[in-house]
């Protein structure tokens, strides 16, 4: 039997924070796929867009422990309630448009939170006008390599699949004691009522058999999502996080080892008390990043800032061209099968 | 696996076998508590599919996963008749005859190397349109009007009442108030393909009245019509990318321009440098190198000073302004106006322009004015003109004036936008506006992106044509990789030729190939440009403005339409009082009067109002004015749509129309991807909606039958036309050549008859759902980007056919005009480029109401559909400054009463950092049943008219179709706020 905590190779993704427009594209792809028929997974969003700052989805989840101290011990955190996640809202469409009420019925929320949703705090942001700041972080399942969720699950439903480091769970052996979610740092996993089992992203796996790319990197308009081998010296995972170290684990602080990575977002220059630009002087402030992606951000921006230089000055920049993604093909790594190709047999 | 099989059970109890659950849930579900009439049972076999074998159990729970990304056939379809600036190419994936989803088919190529390519282009909507199509608001059956309009309630009735029922009151209320007292409403569901062929065509032969809205709903940039003689300006997305510092003024592609925003950051990353103006510190600005917080309307102020900056830093392109634009061109000071031929001599031309030729100190013919037959192009050859000085000149009728080049004047006017002046105006730093001003002046390749809703201030036109002004002075308009980036289009010439077929209709009077050569005046024009005297700019301007302004097109303008009947009168004339050296009043009795602004219909009231989607009651200002006072006078409300709208509503009747995946298309042509994007249909029409070719076709056929059992004698349209109802059919089916069936071999003809889509077939383009454009199109009345060379290859750069070609541009004076010497514009202030202060419209009051479009709507198409409702706050919200809204006591998710003095309303509150003091923010397209009372922020806009805009007679100024007419204007709107008592 293989070790069910280790895998002999890490599929990882990068999301550039510089070309996330919060368009949640990517969100909606892996909703109307994944969680959009099921019973009991109404509520679920194993992708998720939030604006930050923010309180995000569930909300506050950042507070919510779990993970590994520095010792290495597991930590269970604390499930986050219905009302955290928010949403369940279902409308009143007959009322408004067949009800025979005309304008004394207008179209409204019927069910579900009357405080939060998925992406309640858009574009809310933090600072004072016009030093205002924000930006988009995607958050899906980080597939960590030292995953919580694997070590807390009592049941042994989990496992960290051998050929390519997925986090999953057996879901006809899954109990259902949220001991994951408990443990999950991230907060990004779910439970389904209706069938008594807990879910969250399986890294579009039947996707990955055939060769083709998850739906949040494929069908991201802002070309600002990548996969990858992490050991695969000829995809950009591996050189934006290896080898140009640009891309950065969330919350490394939670000791899970995660495989989502962030090229840290830059922004314009803070206006001064009188209204001029202060160009030394970072909008976003330095220990907002420096919470979600530890110190290490600040050499990444530093990469980043100097080969935005180098470009300006009519140099070459093999990091800024990767992250331009000349060829969009170049962010699939080796999946870059075509779906519509595919020809299922009848059974 | 026993919860797989209990969902197949439940299934099955009601009825649908072999559905799967999420068609289930889609159809019955999710309104299960609808009236049953309105709903229909989606027989699994309906779309002629094979059953697909399932096991009853799945072996194992990865299967379950693995059947869900499973399907029986994929088909390439995108949403093609959406009013979206994007168009995208998406396989639809199909099991057990549902869509079940969607995915981009990214298979664009990069335009050239170094250039990063389109894919994968899309967004949030196009992948859950499914949503939308099997959503609570789709109509599937035609339903009929119970009790008073807007009451919500319905009957359900078949096919053949509601042709007959619908057919009769046209055929009525042509014959009693004259075809032309119907109106037929632009917009959405639009293609460029049969759905939109049938409308126009259909309506074109009734003589119904055909509204252009495009500046009744703020998109058309007047500013770059007077500069330029052309609205829609730009090239390819990708062009973005080649510029080396770019200006996104007015725009915010992260939220509405999804598919393409990518190429800005990559040029940022590639070096480029980035600035975003905007009040708000939007979703485009936080990625931008540079974000300038200017106060909201004050951008000519910004324009001016930097236009200023570049002259005075000697960094203007001497030679591309004399050879391009009227900073060459002569003034009269005594009079203001041009130079003209007819000033010098008796019976000379009034469209010959002159210039000061520094050579032979005298005046010469300005090369490319139209009247210049000699020397139709723009090239200088031995001249040199003068742009600053004054010159003394003898006219014909021997009096002296002094004359001075339209350079020097606008330098003189541009000495007093000191970068300090422009700070108090803006309310930006002296030194960020010095900054800005000096990168746009050492740029190589500036390049601005001005969005649609650019045009929505009473001022954008002043700010528009501030910003060219910038470009213009660094040579930049027409330059690859730098210019004027404000959307324009490939023409599909075969459109309009198919949807008139012989000129005939409204719509073909654009065409009419026919016509023009029994018509003096576009044959005469025809053989100008044949012979080289006329640009293909000037001849495609000239030529749409004769046909669409005949007296009998029908064609007019939804802004004079509103402006005639829907009881605003008064409310205009007192926002505007103190604005204009005369009322509103006298400049749109003056424009009707000298036949600048045709109105329809002729009669004292619209009669009949039928929309394909359009969503009038939703998109107009003060929708209660409309309600009150045209909706009574109506005798018929017809809208042919996919689902329920507000105007839908307030309808007589439902027709229900195909989906996006249910009927074959063809987008309109954005330049943005210069690709012809195909809509298959995936699957059949939903229960018993139609495709609207099929939905005009029967409708055709019902008219003439009731014309031909009443004996109806020809009725009377626009402009004493007559119209033969007896053979309304005969002529929509091209004598019978095509039925009701025939919608995809309707999109084969207008493919045939293009030029910019040779080469293509359905067969083709069925399989790859895309194809390259061949070339820009021909004469049509998309076309707009005048870059003849371009064959299909390489980032299509536009306006080269006068930057390079020296063609002259299609203006009085054919050349870029910054300089507009019309009495009206004269004294108003306005002949040059200048800031004028935003009015306060509604009132003054503190808060000014800004909008931008939505990122989770393409206008009213997803404002409502429940999966992206949950992504929002599912409900509309106004977007205020938090620290503002805490100190009128507004918490963030409060009711907040927002009122002026057309009224009040209320939204939620949201809190956001990117909002400026002083300014209510919300995005747009709410539809108005989403408020409390039906009542959205629309009612509390007054939509100001600009006066200026009815202004015709001279080159560019008048009216014509998409290029010039007045609009309404929703960003001046003053609103307070307070709290309010959750009264929801």
């Amino acid at each position: 039997m293989p070790d069910n905590k280790k895998s002999k190779r890490q599929l990882a993704w990068v999301y550039d924070l510089n070309k996330c427009i919060g368009c949640q594209t990517c969100s909606v792809a892996c909703k109307m796929l994944w969680n959009n028929e099921e019973e009991g997974a109404d509520h679920q969003w194993w992708m998720t867009v939030n604006t930050k700052p923010g309180a995000g989805t569930p909300r506050g989840w950042e507070s919510m422990g779990g993970g590994y101290d520095a010792k290495g011990k597991l930590h269970f955190g604390r499930l986050p309630t219905p009302e955290e996640f928010g949403g369940g809202w279902d409308f009143n469409y007959d009322d408004v448009l067949r009800g025979g009420k005309g304008r004394s019925a207008h179209l409204k929320k019927i069910s579900g939170s009357k405080t939060w949703g998925m992406n309640w705090d858009e574009d809310e942001g933090g600072g004072e006008f016009p030093n205002a700041y924000f930006f988009y972080l995607p958050r899906m399942c980080n597939h960590c390599t030292d995953a919580a969720c694997v070590e807390a699950c009592p049941s042994g439903a989990m496992f960290k699949r051998e050929s390519d480091g997925l986090v999953l769970r057996d879901e006809d052996a899954c109990t259902g004691s949220q001991q994951c979610a408990s443990a999950c740092p991230y907060k990004k996993i779910y439970f389904n009522e209706a069938r008594g089992v807990s879910q969250h992203c399986i890294g579009c796996f039947p996707r990955l058999e055939q060769g083709v790319a998850p739906v949040c990197v494929r069908q991201c308009p802002g070309r600002a999502a990548f996969v990858g081998f992490l050991d695969d010296e000829n995809s950009a995972v591996h050189r934006l996080v290896a080898k140009h170290r640009v891309a950065l684990p969330l919350h490394p602080e939670f000791n899970t080892t995660p495989n989502v990575f962030y090229v840290p977002p830059l922004a314009p220059a803070p206006l001064r008390e009188d209204g001029s630009w202060d160009e030394n002087a970072s909008r976003i402030p330095p220990n907002i990043l420096e919470d979600l992606f530890g110190t290490e951000v600040h050499g990444a921006l530093e990469v980043l800032r100097s080969e935005l230089d180098k470009k300006r000055r009519g140099k070459e920049s093999k990091v800024m061209d990767e992250l331009i993604l000349y060829q969009w093909k170049d962010c699939l790594g080796h999946l870059t099968r075509d779906p519509a190709e595919i020809v299922w047999k009848r059974s | 696996m026993t919860h797989d099989a209990g969902k197949r059970a439940a299934a099955a109890e009601t009825g649908i076998p072999q559905l799967s659950r999420r068609s289930f849930l889609r159809i019955t579900g999710a309104s299960a508590a609808a009236l049953p009439l309105l709903h229909f049972r989606l027989d699994a076999h309906a779309d002629g599919e094979s059953e697909r074998a399932r096991p009853e159990r799945l072996a194992h729970w990865q299967d379950l996963y693995r059947e869900r990304w499973s399907w029986d056939r994929v088909v390439k379809g995108s949403h093609g008749w959406v009013n979206c600036r994007s168009a995208c190419n998406w396989d639809l994936f199909v099991k057990d005859g549902v869509v079940v989803r969607e995915e981009q088919v990214a298979n664009y190529q990069a335009s050239e190397p170094g250039v990063p390519d389109f894919n994968p282009r899309g967004c949030q909507k196009g992948g859950c349109y499914t949503d939308v199509m099997y959503g609570p608001t789709r109509l599937t059956v035609p339903l009929k009007r119970e009790g008073e309009r807007g009451s919500g309630r319905w009957q359900r009735i078949s096919w053949d009442q509601a042709l007959r029922e619908i057919a009769t009151k046209l055929v009525d209320i042509s014959v009693a108030h004259g075809a032309d007292s119907i109106v037929q409403d632009l917009g959405p569901h639009f293609d460029l393909g049969a759905t939109t062929v049938a409308r126009n065509r259909f309506f074109g032969m009734l003589g119904a009245s055909l509204p252009d809205d495009w500046a009744e709903i703020g998109d058309l940039n007047i500013g770059a019509t007077l500069t330029l003689g052309i609205p829609h300006v730009g090239g390819s997305s990708d062009e973005w990318f080649l510029s080396d510092f770019l200006v996104v003024w007015m725009m915010n592609p992260s939220v509405t321009q999804i598919p393409d925003a990518h190429f800005l950051y990559e040029a940022k990353y590639d070096g480029a440098e980035l600035t975003v103006i905007d009040p708000i510190y939007s979703a485009t600005a936080v990625h931008a190198d540079s974000w300038l917080p200017i106060a909201p309307g004050t951008d000519a102020a910004l324009g001016l000073t930097t236009a200023r900056h570049i002259w005075e830093s000697g960094r203007i392109d001497t030679a591309y302004v004399r050879e391009q634009t009227d900073l060459p061109l002569l003034v009269r000071l005594d009079t203001g106006r041009f130079l003209r031929e007819s000033d010098l001599r008796k019976d000379g031309a009034d469209d010959l322009f002159y210039l000061w030729d520094q050579i032979a100190s005298a005046i010469a013919p300005a090369p490319g004015s139209p009247g210049n037959t000699r020397r139709p192009k723009l090239t200088l050859e031995e001249l040199l003109p003068a742009i600053q000085g004054r010159f003394e000149l003898t006219l014909g009728d021997g009096s002296e004036v002094t004359v001075a080049p339209v350079g020097a004047l606008l330098r003189e006017r541009l000495e007093p936008w000191t970068f300090e002046r422009a700070a108090a105006v803006t309310g930006l730093d002296v030194k960020l506006i010095e900054q800005f001003a000096e990168g746009f002046a050492a740029a190589e390749r500036p390049m601005v992106l001005s969005s649609w809703g650019s045009n929505r201030y009473l001022n954008s036109d002043l700010i528009n044509r501030t910003k060219l002004l910038c470009l213009a002075l660094k040579g930049a308009i027409g330059k690859r990789g730098a210019g004027y980036q404000a959307t324009s289009w490939i023409g599909i010439d075969g459109y309009n030729e198919v949807a008139a077929d012989a000129g005939e209709g409204a719509w073909g009077r654009l065409r009419g190939t026919v016509k023009i050569f029994s018509d003096p005046f576009a044959l005469g024009l025809l053989i100008d440009r044949i012979a080289g005297r006329k640009s293909q700019a000037q001849l495609e301007h000239q030529l749409m403005r004769h046909l669409a302004n005949a007296d009998d097109s029908c064609i007019t303008n939804s802004a004079s339409q509103n402006y005639d009947f829907q009881g605003i009168r008064e409310d205009l004339a007192r926002e505007e009082d103190h604005l204009y050296p005369r009322p509103l009043e006298d400049y749109v009795e003056e424009a009707k009067a000298k036949g600048w602004m045709p109105t329809h219909p002729d009669g004292p009231a619209i009669r009949a109002w039928v929309t394909g989607g359009s969503n009038v009651l939703r998109r107009s200002n003060l929708p209660d004015r409309m309600l009150e006072n045209v909706w009574p006078n109506l005798k018929l409300v017809v809208d042919v749509n996919q689902k329920q709208t507000f105007t839908g509503i307030h309808a007589d009747y439902l027709l229900p129309a195909a989906g996006y995946y249910e009927k074959p298309g063809i987008k309109y042509p954005v330049a943005y991807a210069p690709y012809l994007q195909y809509c298959d249909a995936a699957v059949r029409p939903l229960g018993e909606s139609k495709d609207e070719w099929e939905i005009y076709s029967l409708l055709a056929q019902a008219v003439e039958k009731i014309a031909r059992e009443r004996d109806v004698a020809p009725v009377r349209s626009c402009g004493g036309k007559e119209i033969d109802l007896q053979t309304i059919s005969q002529r929509f089916s091209f004598g019978g050549k095509y039925g009701p069936e025939d919608a995809e071999k309707i999109n084969a003809l207008v493919i045939e008859k293009s030029p910019s889509a040779k080469g293509m077939t359905i067969e083709g383009l069925k399989k790859t759902g895309i194809a390259k454009f061949a070339n820009v199109g021909g004469v049509a009345i998309q076309e707009n980007i005048f870059n003849s060379d371009w064959r299909g290859k390489g980032v299509l750069e536009s306006l080269t056919d006068m930057t390079k070609h020296r063609w002259s541009w299609p203006t009085l004076t054919g050349r870029q005009q910054f300089y507009i010497d019309h009495p009206w514009f004269l004294e108003a202030d306005e002949a040059f480029p200048n800031h004028k202060p935003s009015p306060t419209a509604g009132g003054d009051h503190p808060f000014q109401f800004i909008s931008c479009h939505s990122r989770w709507s393409i206008h009213s198409v997803w404002r409502d559909t429940p999966s992206l409702l949950r992504l929002q706050r599912g409900e509309p919200v106004v977007y205020l400054n938090p620290g503002e809204a805490e100190s009128l006591g507004i918490r963030d998710g409060d009711w907040a009463l927002i009122s002026n003095d057309y009224g009040e309303i209320r939204m939620r509150a949201k809190y956001s950092s990117m909002v400026r003091p002083h300014v209510a923010y919300y995005f747009h397209a709410w539809e108005p049943h989403q408020f409390p009372e039906h009542r959205s922020y629309k009612f509390l806009i007054p939509g100001l008219m600009k006066p200026l805009h009815f202004a015709g007679g001279e080159g560019q100024l008048g009216w014509t179709f998409g290029h010039f007419e007045p609009g309404t204007h929703v960003q001046d709107t003053r609103v307070a706020i307070r709290p309010v008592d959750d009264t929801a």
